[in-house]
């Protein structure tokens, strides 16, 4: 389930040279691009909003927005696919913030972390698919509550306080899983890169 | 408060669902350039894009890349050259206007692009007000779809509400499904919408889930053949769909 998204972050060399062309505001490279990161893009956004026409319209809104914002991108040292992917993320989770009446809390805290700039410098770990590997793996080993909670702050946007509503769990019972969760994720990750 | 404190929520940053005070903290150290806090979140972001392969792999259909490709061919062509170019003749043709004092006709293009700033600033307005009355539309939709929402008659007896659907259909357009009550389906299940032709095997028209409260609204885009078509069905599928339905339809809307 997860080689697509290894072989398609993995290739750095060809989306170096696709963010050169989006810059350049050559029509084929968002072809390219689509190509690429389509399949992707559009599983995550429906995995989030459960409905094919609400996707279809993120996908598009998701692609627009790298097209008109890709000059701020470096592609020298930026990582285009995490960044798409990214972007597709935040549109997904901005509109099931929408209509669940979150807007206020979405727009301030999602812009931040799609800006061009922060996918710099992450080519060299995102090359190393193996990452990934480990990372699919070690979620498949956390317990129930940890998949959920991690799935519920990923998929569906919400804080922990929103978890522990959800869940109807108290907010400590809550924040410890998550801690717990990432704690296990980025230890297996750790052990990953020292190997 | 400092990085090592900080560090722990840097993967729910990452994920825009931090609260208060952390995410408030990690922005200002991102904004001064902390070296520790930039490193931290990087790579929580980096986790945080591999946690999308989690989502089950669904194949788009076919038609969303023209979508996504008339992007291209709707955007200005501008780029950093062009930009130069217009910024150096923009400086040129002021001068001559300068030098031929035709102060007169600049100040008339002025108002005239307070005229366009004050249309666009109302056509904003016009789509906020859109935007806020199709969130109430929604909201009323919400409550009148949740299960626990009843029909009170003037007798004063309620009445339990079954699945129910609103099917819209435009040649030019596609198919507007609007449903409520719909139950909740198990893990790996999904509602997949048809459209039987008649005389004909249904044809898959998209997949979708209901929220919480059991309502739905699905668009198939494109046109269709109304005249052609005699009903619109939806049925329960596995999540990645079916080419023809797999279990008997839930809803049937004749057209």
């Amino acid at each position: 389930m997860f080689f697509p998204i290894l072989f398609a972050l993995a290739d750095a060399k060809a989306d170096r040279e696709i963010a050169k062309r989006l810059k350049n505001r050559e029509q084929d490279a968002l072809g390219q691009l689509y190509d690429r990161y389509g399949r992707l893009v559009y599983s995550i956004i429906f995995r989030i909003v459960k409905n094919s026409a609400v996707a279809e319209d993120l996908v598009q809104e998701t692609f627009l927005r790298v097209w008109n914002r890709v000059q701020g991108f470096d592609e020298e040292k930026g990582a285009l696919g995490p960044w798409v992917l990214t972007v597709a993320r935040n549109r997904a989770i901005d509109y099931l913030r929408s209509i669940d009446g979150r807007m206020s809390q979405s727009m301030y805290e999602l812009s931040g972390n799609e800006s061009p700039e922060m996918f710099g410098n992450l080519e060299k770990d995102m090359l190393n698919s193996d990452r990934a590997r480990v990372l699919h793996e070690a979620f498949k080993k956390l317990n129930e509550n940890q998949k959920t909670v991690i799935e519920l702050a990923y998929f569906e946007g919400l804080s922990q306080t929103e978890m522990a509503e959800k869940m109807n769990q108290p907010l400590g019972t809550v924040k410890t899983w998550v801690r717990t969760a990432l704690q296990a994720l980025r230890n297996e990750l750790g052990e990953a890169l020292t190997a | 408060m400092m990085c090592e404190e900080l560090k722990e929520m840097y993967e729910l940053y990452a994920m825009g669902v931090s609260g208060d005070p952390e995410r408030s903290e990690i922005a200002a150290h991102l904004a001064r350039g902390c070296d520790a806090c930039t490193h931290g979140v990087k790579l929580a972001l980096q986790t945080v894009t591999f946690l999308g392969s989690i989502a089950p792999m669904v194949d788009p259909p076919a038609r969303l890349r023209a979508r996504v490709l008339a992007i291209a061919a709707s955007q200005p062509k501008s780029n950093r050259f062009w930009n130069w170019q217009q910024a150096w003749m923009a400086a040129a043709a002021a001068l001559t206007l300068l030098s031929l004092g035709l102060w007169n006709q600049l100040i008339g293009i002025d108002r005239s692009l307070d005229e366009a700033r004050q249309q666009i600033f109302a056509m904003t307005e016009s789509q906020e007000k859109d935007r806020a009355t199709i969130q109430r539309a929604r909201g009323a939709l919400s409550f009148l779809n949740q299960p626990e929402t009843r029909l009170v008659t003037s007798s004063g007896s309620t009445i339990e509400l079954p699945p129910k659907a609103r099917v819209f259909v435009n040649r030019r357009s596609g198919v507007l499904l609007m449903a409520g009550n719909l139950p909740k389906l198990g893990p790996g299940k999904i509602y997949e919408m048809w459209l039987i032709p008649k005389g004909g095997a249904p044809v898959p028209a998209g997949l979708f889930q209901p929220d919480e409260t059991g309502t739905a609204m699905h668009i198939r885009p494109g046109e269709m053949d109304v005249a052609a078509t005699a009903a619109v069905a939806i049925s329960v599928e596995p999540e990645s769909g079916s080419a023809a339905p797999t279990t008997t339809p839930i809803l049937v809307m004749g057209l």
